[in-house]
């Protein structure tokens, strides 16, 4: 119990850190924008007498973009031009405040003329490319993204065994672990995204993804893992708002290999679906169904057809803070009776990102921490008990992620997580803290 | 039909919000730029050029020439850049600032347009019409063009979405008539578009074109995503000549301040570039789940699999890669031309005494006797070498202890646990010499109590694909067995219960001479077959034992048609028999080899089995052999050889059929002995091999404890002449934790099995029998009720003299408490295949007492001791196999005032040596029972007890069921035990 009361505090501290720096500078919340409104809509009436006054356009925009309402802002710049188009600086916020929309068309228009004054300052063509860069990329119609990470993974309990193993009484357990072994090794991860778009006149993407997680330890080989996933499925709107619902319909295949032998491989046909509520809350689901083989017949009792479901929401104050719960709900029908289970439980994570202070930093760092309840029960007798004692699992699982990006493509992570099972079986208990320092390439 | 025009549908929509905002007939908008020109024609007034920031009101009809543009801007912040050469009436605007919410619908003609909402557009749509098209902006940045011909192009440039419907110019107006009524308050609420032609644009740049069809209905058109170099074309309509009537030009100084300022919130943000667009409408664009989330190590949700682990408590090598990697075989058998080291002499044996005889299986090439054996190593000498190997070395422990259990599942163990208490197996190294080659080799070993080898079979692993060598050392003598072949004290059988006595059928017969035969059986009648559970044979051409394997749970006979077994070789003379490969566990009826000469079935009483490993776990067949067989030359009791098979059962005590007796009441014995109460039954259940639970599962109170009283052991009376209370009824814990695939229909615990038998079909027999049927009661097993049937007999029954032996000074027949056998059977369906089967309960034990007053036993506040005698049947763990009885004692030590005690079993023969658990009051406050379980590392063991009362004291015994799991971890006993408070003083002093 003192473990499970140190790891929650842990976990707990984790979510504070992830949370702290947003928690700190809070002040750009929902609250301060009433008087931005106020303030704006008072520069809009001084504009109706005097709508040619460029230095109160400017002022107005200026607000408007605080406002995040670019509308505004947009119109009244616009008409800057109307009376002057000699305004490079104004077009160049056009194109940001274009681009801030999503309307890259427009914004590369305004940015490229920018661009044509060969006056311009270093800076401010520097700054302007980079729009234009990730204009670049955002509006191909295939868009590929990859990262990987390769570090040093330390883990108390590398194997995923628990601390002392009971013989068991009447039989013994197909699948075991070996007591708990703390090694050290390598983790790397990749992972890849490529969206295709389907070129409708909505937002409709075609999105594959997919990852690797393989860790090898330098002792504790039962701990080697190798996991490959992929997931792929058109994103599409559910009516006609860009930022309207979504559902993701998906095929999902995942192979899991432990120990230099494959484990199981497994797949799912699922959906995800997202639906923005409010300008700071949104709801997410996830409903997937699909089936488990076991690679090694000595495990077909593990073989299983499986339901999940998530649902969720997220509470997004900021554009650089993000708070999410959701609650799990997994149902497993195994081929032995012993191993079919329901997982009931739920999730609390938060996401935040920052600029560090650091010149030489040209990305922002995102710190991130998750909290992890889940209840497993096992309805049918097992084999490890005898009688008829059933399996019944409380897992709380927390973690804690920071990356320290470098630039666009390079920076270091450090990734924390604990679980702790505590079961009516003994075999079943374990617990586990990782921690784990990467580099990271991104493209 | 339509009646009336768009806007007076409109209108007629949007009346309440006009009332309320009172907002008609005043200025709607101010012009915000003029370039050049722009006239604007207020209703009922003409035209007039408007000024800059003069006013506009509703239904205005602003124009440009082909060298006018302007800017308007209105009360909600919507703004309208009207391109040269173009016609727009500003139909309809009201807008309530206080609800922020508002209508707006706009007619053009020619020209082109950009609306950049305000606030009306964030909650409804605002309205466009054109000759050829409606348009629904919603919190959008949208480009309407209109040519001469009227067709309508539609570029979204951001906003979250832009309809484009077309209904067609029904009313002749030259304008699209868009939706009404119903529809039309639909559309402006922001719903999915569902009629007319229509194209929804919700991403930025994409185009949509409304058409003119003649006579028709006019048509829209995805036009795919606008270019940026098309968008150039259309701004610099927008954006004029850049002279727009400036009056309050501002310095160059100041233009640079205000960009700055714009930048620093614009631009200027760090990692602008990065951001994600933002919503139009003040939803929230975040996709909330969390995409790129790190990956879970997934062996969290499938426990890591330990392959050394797995190894070494299945005993198989469960690795594929291991498999992999097995290196060529290393033949204990070279090839005749292959050269080889010269012999090298076999080391010096001391210690213990080796075992005599024995010999060695090769595959293919013959058998060959030992001439010498040695201990320490076994050590034997080859008198007939097939190869060039002449000895072989097995390394072994060197004392019992050393055995460790590897093979906690197998027949074997419980075979070697239940008749050779000092043996088990053992991984090991084959040795063969000369040449020194090595192979793996797993032993079982038989030691006698000065730990000398009595006996060992070996199975020598050459290779992947190589059939194992087998040697067996010395000879075993199966004198152990045969625990209930002459033991008549066990219940018989019940025409309507069909309970079956649980014994072997044949022993050893007396002269040595003879081929001595031991089987152990556990069938049940001819119909469901006998099952082989072990097997054992000494047999020689001439007579003396030269060979004995021991064997596991192997087949069950039913009389089906004979499986085909290929043999796979050809035994030698000595053996006399063949070696057969079990490609799994089946149903046989009988064996035959190639030549058809059949080894095992009615006309061969015997095989030798050996099974090195689990009988359960073929993997293509290499576990089970089956070396010789034969016909037995003499049984002991005379019966004939199908006897051997068929299981008919003979026991010392006969119940005649008691259904006619339950059904006739006269009949029934009259009872003489106090009524009997709180009956505590425990067994083991075998079902089918048919089915896959494996074989046996187990039966035990559920020790739930309701109403002040232990439940679980339901009501089991006899009542003197009360003949309407002859009923059973209990609750059962139910485990086949093996498989799993038996499942209680109970609304209540599924590991719950409810077995009653009415007194209708219940017959108290005697004193000492009782007989039931329940075929209309409530035995309740996967969903089935009815037909269930058993016989009980108390010890009394089977006789003092005939009960089996217990310990030295435990007095078997406690005072104040009855004790017994029961046999059952349950008709069950298979929770997999819902098959309906029957299962039978061979040999159940129970214990019986009568329950203290609640009021009275509740005054107990003393302390006070028990002892008495224990009883158990033990099986294997794993499989079925053969029912034995263990003895033992127990001791408890009770404090009635806290409700916990000590009890202390001891039951050597279960692997529980004086182990002490710690027992607590079970149930409510006041119920006369207790329980509690002894969980350490590799020894289990719970109890749960019933005071009873006698004899005039409210409590004056106890009684109770155990269930133990042995040290070993490879036998379970099921049981009860049952004793007498002792004397005052004796044992913790008397009770109060």
């Amino acid at each position: 119990m003192k473990k499970l009361a140190r790891l929650i505090g842990l976990a707990g501290l984790s979510v504070l850190i992830a949370a702290g720096p947003s928690l700190a500078q809070s002040g750009n919340v929902p609250g301060s924008d009433g008087d931005l409104r106020a303030r704006q809509a008072e520069l809009y009436d001084a504009l109706k007498d005097r709508p040619d006054d460029l230095d109160l356009m400017a002022l107005y925009a200026k607000v408007s973009i605080e406002l995040e309402d670019y509308e505004a802002a947009i119109s009244t710049m616009e008409r800057m031009l109307i009376y002057r188009q000699d305004l490079p600086q104004v077009r160049r916020e056009l194109g940001v405040a274009y681009f801030n929309l999503g309307s890259y068309q427009a914004a590369q228009l305004y940015l490229e003329q920018v661009l044509e004054d060969d006056s311009l300052p270093a800076p401010i063509r520097g700054n302007v490319e980079a729009y234009l860069a990730e204009i670049g990329k955002r509006t191909r119609k295939n868009r590929f993204d990859f990262t990987g990470a390769v570090g040093v993974i330390h883990s108390t309990n590398a194997n995923f065994g628990p601390e002392g193993l009971l013989n068991t009484p009447v039989g013994l357990l197909p699948i075991v672990s070996g007591e708990a072994e703390a090694d050290t090794g390598i983790r790397t991860v990749l992972s890849f995204a490529h969206d295709h778009d389907l070129q409708r006149p909505n937002n409709d993407i075609w999105r594959t993804t997919g990852t690797y997680l393989g860790i090898r330890y330098f002792d504790v080989t039962e701990g080697d893992t190798d996991y490959l996933t992929v997931r792929t499925g058109p994103r599409l709107s559910l009516n006609e708002e860009e930022f309207g619902p979504k559902i993701r319909p998906y095929l999902d295949a995942s192979y899991v290999g432990s120990d230099d032998s494959g484990l199981y491989y497994q797949v799912s046909l699922g959906g995800e679906y997202t639906q923005t509520l409010s300008t700071y809350w949104s709801l997410f689901a996830d409903v997937s169904t699909g089936f488990r083989n076991m690679l090694d017949q000595d495990l077909d009792g593990f073989n299983l057809f499986r339901a999940d479901s998530e649902i969720g929401v997220a509470y997004i104050p900021t554009r650089d803070l993000i708070f999410r719960g959701s609650l799990i709900f997994e149902q497993e029908a195994a081929e032995d009776f012993e191993n079919t289970n329901t997982e009931i439980g739920g999730r609390l994570g938060a996401e935040y990102q920052y600029f560090p202070g650091f010149d030489f930093i040209e990305t922002k760092w995102r710190v991130g921490g998750f909290l992890d309840l889940r209840g497993r029960f096992f309805p049918g007798a097992q084999r490890a008990v005898g009688l008829s004692d059933s399996r019944q699992d409380l897992d709380f699982a927390a973690g804690f992620s920071h990356v320290f990006g470098i630039t666009d493509n390079w920076a270091l992570q450090f990734d924390m997580s604990s679980l702790v099972r505590s079961s009516n079986i003994q075999n079943f208990d374990l617990d586990n803290v990782s921690v784990s320092l990467s580099g990271v390439f991104k493209l | 039909m339509r009646s009336g025009s768009i806007m007076t549908q409109l209108l007629a929509s949007l009346s309440l919000i006009a009332l309320a905002s009172g907002a008609q007939a005043q200025d709607i908008g101010n012009v915000a730029a003029v370039n050049q020109d722009m006239n604007g024609t207020a209703p009922g007034q003409a035209p007039r050029l408007l000024d800059l920031g003069e006013g506009v009101v509703e239904d205005e009809r602003i124009q440009t020439s082909s060298q006018g543009s302007g800017q308007l801007m209105f009360v909600d912040q919507t703004t309208l850049t009207v391109a040269a050469d173009s016609d727009i009436t500003l139909d309809k605007y009201i807008f309530d600032a206080a609800a922020d919410e508002g209508d707006m619908a706009l007619t053009m003609t020619r020209g082109a347009m950009r609306f950049i909402g305000g606030r009306i557009s964030k909650k409804r749509r605002a309205i466009v019409r054109t000759p050829t098209a409606t348009i629904g902006i919603r919190g959008g940045l949208v480009i309407i063009q209109v040519a001469a011909d009227g067709s309508t192009r539609v570029t979204q440039l951001a906003g979250e979405s832009t309809s484009v419907v077309a209904y067609g110019d029904i009313d002749g107006d030259g304008l699209d008539d868009g939706p009404f009524g119903d529809a039309l308050e639909s559309f402006l609420a922001g719903n999915p578009v569902e009629e007319g032609d229509f194209v929804v644009l919700s991403r930025a740049g994409a185009t949509a074109q409304g058409l003119p069809v003649p006579e028709g209905d006019d048509v829209i058109i995805y036009g795919g995503l606008l270019s940026t170099e098309e968008l150039a074309q259309i701004y610099e309509a927008f954006e004029g000549r850049g002279d727009g009537s400036t009056e309050r030009l501002p310095t160059e100084e100041a233009v640079e301040r205000s960009s700055e300022e714009i930048a620093a919130v614009n631009s200027d943000v760090e990692d602008g570039d990065k951001r994600q667009p933002v919503s139009t409408s003040g939803e929230s664009p975040v996709e909330s789940r969390a995409d790129d989330a790190p990956p879970q190590n997934p062996l969290t949700d499938v426990p890591e699999v330990d392959q050394k682990t797995l190894s070494d408590l299945t005993g198989e090598d469960v690795d594929p890669q291991q498999d992999a990697d097995v290196e060529e075989p290393v033949m204990m058998v070279p090839p005749v031309d292959q050269p080889v080291d010269p012999p090298v002499d076999p080391p010096v044996v001391t210690g213990p005494v080796a075992p005599e005889g024995g010999f060695v299986f090769f595959p293919e090439a013959g058998t060959s006797a030992f001439t010498q054996v040695e201990l320490g190593s076994l050590i034997g000498t080859l008198a007939t070498p097939p190869g060039e190997v002449e000895t072989l070395a097995i390394e072994l422990p060197e004392t019992a202890a050393g055995l460790a259990p590897t093979q906690p599942d197998t027949g074997n163990s419980f075979f070697a646990q239940s008749l050779f208490p000092g043996s088990g197996f053992f991984s090991s190294t084959a040795t063969g010499q000369p040449g020194g080659v090595e192979a793996p080799a797993v032993s079982f070993v038989v030691f006698d109590g000065d730990d000398n080898v009595i006996f060992s079979l070996t199975e020598i692993d050459e290779g992947v694909d190589a059939e194992p060598i087998v040697a067996v050392f010395g000879n075993p003598t199966p004198d152990q067995g045969d625990v209930f072949a002459n033991n008549p004290t066990l219940p018989g059988t019940a025409n309507s219960a069909r309970a079956y006595r649980s014994e072997p059928l044949l022993s050893n017969v007396d002269d040595p001479q003879e081929i001595p035969i031991q089987i152990l059986s556990n069938g049940n009648d001819g119909a469901d077959g006998g099952r082989i559970l072990f097997a054992e044979l000494l047999n020689g051409p001439d007579g003396p034992r030269e060979l004995g394997v021991a064997a596991g749970p192997l087949v069950r006979r039913d009389g089906n048609t004979a499986i085909e077994l290929t043999p796979i070789s050809i035994g030698t003379e000595t053996i006399n028999g063949d070696l057969f490969v079990f490609s799994e566990t089946e149903r046989v009826a009988s064996i035959t080899d190639n030549a058809g000469n059949a080894f095992f079935g009615p006309e061969n009483d015997f095989v030798i089995l050996g099974t090195p490993f689990d009988g359960q776990e073929f993997d293509g067949g290499s576990n089970t052999f089956i070396f010789s067989s034969g016909t037995a030359l003499t049984f002991p009791d005379d019966r004939s050889e199908i006897d051997l098979f068929t299981r008919t059962a003979t026991a010392d005590v006969i119940v005649e059929d008691p259904l006619p007796l339950a059904n006739d009441t006269t009949s029934r014995a009259t009872p003489t002995t106090p009524i009997l109460d709180s009956v505590l039954p425990v067994g083991f259940a075998n079902c089918s091999t048919a089915r896959s639970c494996g074989g046996t599962y187990a039966l035990r109170p559920e020790p739930l404890v309701t109403g002040g009283e232990l439940s679980t052991a339901g009501q089991f009376d006899f009542e003197p002449g009360g003949v309407d209370n002859n009923s059973f009824q209990t609750f059962f814990a139910l485990d086949d934790g093996f498989q799993s695939n038996i499942q209680t229909g109970n609304a209540g615990s599924p590991s719950q099995f409810l077995l009653t038998a009415n007194e209708s079909d219940s017959a108290y027999l005697s004193d000492t029998v009782f007989a039931a049927a329940s075929d209309q009661s409530e035995s309740v097993i996967a969903g089935n009720t009815g037909g269930s049937r058993l016989v009980l007999a108390s010890s009394e029954a089977v006789g003092t003299d005939a009960l089996p032996a217990f310990p030295t000074a435990v007095e078997p027949t406690p005072k104040f408490a009855r004790w017994g056998f029961w046999a059952a059977s349950f008709d069950v369906v298979d929770a997999q295949t819902l098959q309906p089967d029957t299962d039978i309960v061979d040999l159940g034990l129970w214990v019986a007492g009568v329950r203290p007053d609640p009021t009275d036993f509740a005054a107990f506040t003393g302390t006070a001791g028990f002892s008495g005698a224990a009883i158990g049947t033990m099986q294997s763990t794993v499989d079925r196999a053969q029912s034995t009885l263990v003895t033992g004692s127990f001791d408890l030590s009770y404090n009635f005032a806290q409700g916990v005690g000590d009890f202390t079993l001891d039951m050597p023969g279960a692997g529980v040596n004086s182990q002490m658990v710690s027992v607590g009051q079970t149930g409510n406050v006041g119920s006369p029972s207790y329980g509690g379980s002894l969980a350490q590392t590799d020894l289990q063991v719970r109890v749960d007890g019933v005071f009873y009362s006698g004899g005039g004291e409210v409590v004056a015994g106890t009684g109770g069921a155990l269930d133990v799991i042995n040290s070993a971890n490879n036998t379970r006993t099921l049981g009860i035990f049952a004793g007498d408070k002792a004397a005052p003083g004796t044992i913790g002093g008397p009770v109060k």
